[in-house]
């Protein structure tokens, strides 16, 4: 790629004034920022590469600004979109976005418009359009749902996208690169620039971003490499399953608080936020309101609340979840603390980047195992992080559901002809292989609910009119514009104090769950139900303790690959000197290996156990949560034909576990043809529940294409109506539709992203031609141990499994003596 | 009358014979009644102007159902008790015309309907129905929509749906069921498109699982 020449600020005025702007500060620009510019004001477009607190806001913000003192015009129209993938952090940039312009003495204004802005906004937004508008993907499809959306877009010279990374690898990505698509057909010379951080796969991210081929990857400073700190989890005496809350922690955890000004503590799940801030909220040497929960259940005043008092740095401590893992700037926060391991390298680097978010400060993290295996994850993620293997987002093609509603927003937002929007689509990295056929089954199921054959009367939704696709009527396009996003929610009951103050959202099957008069933990405080309505839970405080603290689904993070396969080639080093986590993981991997052997790179190590509860047969394939329950299952569904019997199974990040009551006589040998791919297909559509897995992956397509209405405001109505209704409309589908083009979607999605069932071949045979190490402990291993219990988490009630586990520990400890 | 069809339950009320058919229906045999609850015609027309997207063909498989339940039951007349019409009837509805022919094919079969609480409109069908009526007395029975436990004898009703959820290994569904206690006996349903209320867990009496091919007893919970 040609390098650009810098452009000079001597024959350059808006360039001098904006330097000047730098200078006054005491900074001068970066190279990168200057790389930057000058492609700016040369029309290209790209991706930055840079870590949070750069300076890469200013780096493409400020060829906007040359843009704006080079005009002699005044703001005319909406010039500049700035897209941002969380509206948490729309506020923030906004502040950041709007600082230099009124220094600079520009008249221009900037404003936001999010799912969070009231209907006045939306409205002064409308009349008298902001010079630029930061908002999100969402936001933006809604906005291209319009009819004047062609003249509101008509001045529009560039698209920045925040975090491009966060968006990439989803379906709000693949809707962001369809909206693109139809501002770059108003608008051919729009400029659009990405800002990433660091992934493995960066130059995937920027053909995405900008399919034209033309992108240009601009690469910030290197990041400061970030310090890894570990919290000494003493002699791993404990077995690795046990308190996996990690609250034997608190003490050094408070210790760390202690010795700093504000202070982030991240956790994986925010069940876990809510215990560890109640832990901490216990024994809080400082003021009661000096320590705070955010999580992306909280009520959105809540959670602006506490960012506010993070930036001002009236908190001293705010236990949080991914909530807070993007860029929002708080420069007062200075330890950064993650309980439990961070599952993948770009995690923790994104979460240590939340510490010093400053230019040139290094960035620190404080890493809290919870369990001895998290030791090990620690201790990889710290090598993986030394070698730069980090993980790779690979894109999504061919999404059918935002397809459809992508149709629907650009035949709300004024129609369109087939011929031109097909190729409009096809400009786009997720569609370019788009067929004719496929994409007119999305066009048939817009028009007629289903297949031409079979269709549907009374459903109305997109009309065909001379040749122009446009919604049916005004009712249908409004309805549309309620359903528009690709984010998606279970049911969420809305949390509110009796006299209506609001405090967040829980899991409809979560209060469903409680009486009035049960307390439970959540935004902080111990509550009670008093009662349940419509979808509002009315709670009050209560001083008594919890019961019971939420869980929400999908809130366990399965390992990256990339950290799976750091954590296996250092079971093969020798003794590793750097790294500090060594000394304490040493005893416990000696105990593995004098029971019977570790899972080392380039062979199965394979243990069958017993136990008063049965035959176990537990394998480390180290491949990932999906490969693993495919594996299991498959392997459960040929021991069952094998020997009979019922057979169960459990897996987590590194191995799975199948079992039963009786004795079984399997050794090495058999286990190698269990393991042998044969009909793998055929096996695993007789083990696995395919028509269940594949009905929970159509409830999120029948939203997302819009089959199933989202509640429409003054039209509340119950979300479990709502999933009552797909998963009726699924098997109705199956039942007199079996071809319809959403089922073969949400099929497809189960075998390819689900199950994966090429790489699960690939794996089988790679594992039946490894050496097969065959051990026969006399008792649970180390590594062993957390996959028993998981297998009997399935199977046990809650009081029964805490019991058991604790005895079966006992035990087992007694006889690693 | 013919042997009663395969698969069924047979139960005896004080010398009534009942039988519960794998269809979601019930049999009189004696008196030649065939009872089913719930049919909520027209709902998806209902589910399909609020924009979601249901195939037409359940209807058919519906009336297909019910041909088959009276053919094997040589019913001479069919009860419905209560819910027969989800919501509004259009003389032009597809569900309605479908309907109106399948009526039409049956001239010797009579029809009573109790009225349920979704019947509001149901008088637009009355053409086509021979009594629409609170109750209905069959003998010492008496067909309802909602089984309230007032009447002297034995009371049958609908309009609670009631499932059950039945899980083995990871696989779970949710059957419809009779659920029969102190002289009452609920309908499953006869709709397709009715969704359905979980019976609690402590919800006594005698639970019967209306499978595809056959009337299973589930285990007493109490």
């Amino acid at each position: 790629m040609a390098v650009l020449p810098e452009a000079s600020p001597t024959d350059d005025p808006a360039l001098a004034a904006l330097e000047a702007f730098f200078a006054r500060r005491g900074w001068s620009p970066a190279p990168f920022q200057r790389q930057l510019w000058s492609a700016w004001r040369a029309g290209r477009s790209g991706l930055l590469h840079a870590p949070t607190g750069s300076g890469k806001t200013l780096a493409l913000w400020g060829g906007a600004l040359l843009d704006a003192l080079a005009s002699k015009a005044g703001q005319a129209g909406l010039r500049v979109l700035w897209i941002t993938p969380l509206r948490a952090l729309a506020a923030d940039t906004l502040a950041q976005l709007r600082a230099p312009l009124t220094e600079l003495g520009l008249g221009f204004s900037v404003e936001r418009r999010t799912a969070d802005s009231s209907a006045s906004e939306r409205r002064r937004l409308r009349e008298r359009p902001p010079w630029a508008l930061v908002t999100t993907p969402e936001s933006l499809s809604l906005l291209l749902s319009y009819p004047e959306s062609a003249e509101r877009f008509a001045a529009l010279d560039a698209v920045v996208v925040d975090e491009w990374h966060e968006l990439l690898g989803s379906r709000r990505g693949v809707q962001l690169e369809l909206c693109l698509a139809r501002l770059k057909r108003w608008r051919p010379a729009l400029k659009c620039w990405g800002i990433s951080a660091t992934l493995g796969n960066l130059a995937q991210a920027m053909a995405v971003l900008r399919p034209e081929g033309d992108g240009l990857l601009v690469e910030g400073p290197a990041a400061a490499p970030i310090i890894v700190r570990t919290i000494d989890p003493g002699p791993v005496g404990r077995l690795p399953w046990a308190g996996h809350l990690g609250l034997r922690a608190l003490p050094g955890v408070l210790a760390e608080l202690a010795g700093s000004g504000s202070s982030l503590v991240f956790t994986n799940t925010r069940a876990q936020a809510e215990l560890w801030h109640e832990a901490l909220a216990a024994v809080w040497p400082y003021p009661e309101q000096s320590l705070a929960l955010h999580h992306g259940s909280l009520d959105r005043q809540v959670r602006h609340a506490v960012e506010d008092g993070l930036r001002q740095g009236s908190l001293r401590c705010v236990v949080a979840t991914a909530s807070l893992d993007l860029g929002v700037d708080f420069p007062a926060v200075d330890r950064v603390v993650q309980i439990g391991s961070p599952k993948g390298v770009a995690r923790l680097l994104q979460r240590a980047g939340r510490s010093r978010h400053r230019p040139g400060a290094r960035p620190e993290i404080v890493l809290v195992p919870t369990h001895a295996l998290e030791l090990l994850e620690i201790a990889a993620a710290r090598r993986a992080l030394a070698t730069g293997a980090i993980e790779v987002r690979p894109p999504l093609r061919g999404c059918l559901d935002v397809l459809a509603q992508h149709l629907m927003t650009l035949a709300a937002g004024g129609g369109w002809r087939r011929e031109d929007v097909l190729a409009e689509l096809r400009s786009t990295h997720a569609y370019a292989a788009l067929d004719e056929a496929s994409f007119d089954r999305v066009i048939e199921l817009l028009r007629h609910g289903g297949a031409a054959l079979a269709r549907y009367p009374d459903y109305q939704r997109l009309a065909l009119r001379e040749g122009l696709h446009e919604a049916h009527d005004r009712r249908t396009a409004e309805r549309h514009r309620w359903s528009i996003g690709t984010i998606v929610a279970d049911g969420q009951v809305a949390v509110r104090y009796l006299k209506g103050a609001p405090l967040g959202h829980v899991e409809e099957r979560f209060i469903a769950r409680l009486k009035p008069g049960d307390r439970f933990r959540f935004a902080g405080r111990t509550l009670e139900l008093v009662r349940v309505r419509e979808m509002v839970a009315q709670v009050r405080r209560s001083s008594g303790t919890a019961q019971e603290t939420p869980r929400w689904m999908g809130g366990r993070m399965p390992l990256s690959s990339e950290l799976a396969g750091a954590m296996r080639s250092l079971l093969a080093e020798e003794t590793p000197q750097d790294l500090p986590e060594w000394p304490r993981l040493a005893p416990l991997l000696a105990q593995q290996g004098r029971l019977s052997g570790l899972p080392l790179p380039g062979r199965l190590l394979a243990e069958a156990i017993h136990t008063r509860d049965g035959q176990h047969l537990v394998i480390h394939p180290y491949a990932g949560r999906p490969l693993h329950e495919g594996l299991a299952a498959v392997l459960a569904t040929r021991l069952a034909r094998r020997f009979g019997g019922t057979w169960t199974f459990a897996i987590n990040d590194y191995g799975l576990i199948v079992g039963r009551h009786r004795r079984y006589p399997l050794d090495a040998a058999s286990l190698r043809e269990l393991l042998a791919p044969g009909e793998l297909a055929a096996d695993i559509a007789a083990s696995l529940n395919l028509a269940e897995l594949a009905r929970r992956q159509f409830r999120e397509i029948a939203r997302i294409a819009g089959l199933t209405p989202a509640g429409a405001p003054g039209r509340r109505r119950s979300l479990k109506h709502l999933q009552a209704s797909s998963s009726l409309l699924f098997e109705v589908l199956r039942e007199h539709e079996p071809g319809h083009v959403l089922l073969e979607q949400a099929e497809r999605e189960v075998r390819e992203q689900i199950l994966d069932l090429p790489r699960l071949e690939a794996l089988l045979g790679r594992l039946c031609a490894q050496p097969i190490e065959w051990h026969c402990p006399p008792t649970l291993t180390p590594l062993a141990f957390p996959l028993w219990a998981e297998k009997l988490r399935g199977q046990a009630g809650h009081e029964d499994f805490e019991t058991r586990v604790r005895e079966m520990a006992a035990r087992v400890e007694a006889q690693w003596r | 009358m013919r042997a009663p069809p395969a698969h069924s339950l047979r139960l005896d009320w004080r010398g009534c014979e009942l039988l519960l058919l794998p269809g979601r229906a019930l049999c009189l045999p004696w008196a030649g009644a065939l009872l089913i609850a719930d049919w909520h015609l027209g709902k998806d027309d209902v589910l399909r102007r609020a924009g979601i997207a249901l195939p037409a063909g359940s209807l058919d498989a519906e009336l297909a159902r019910l041909d088959g339940l009276i053919e094997s039951t040589a019913a001479r007349e069919l009860v419905v008790l209560g819910d027969l019409v989800h919501g509004a009837v259009h003389g032009e509805a597809p569900w309605h015309q479908a309907f109106s022919r399948w009526r039409a094919r049956h001239p010797a079969l009579a029809l009573r309907v109790a009225r349920g609480n979704h019947d509001r409109h149901l008088d637009a069908l009355a053409a086509e129905i021979d009594e629409i009526a609170p109750a209905i007395t069959l003998g010492p029975i008496s067909a309802v929509h909602e089984v309230d436990g007032t009447a002297p004898g034995l009371q049958l009703g609908g309009h609670l749906h009631p499932v059950v959820r039945l899980q083995a290994g990871r696989q779970r569904e949710r059957v419809p069921v009779y659920w029969i206690r102190h002289g009452q006996v609920v309908l499953p349903a006869f709709g397709r498109l009715t969704g359905g209320w979980p019976l609690p867990a402590r919800a006594g009496g005698r639970v019967y699982a209306a499978l595809e091919g056959a009337v299973i007893p589930l285990p007493s919970a109490d």
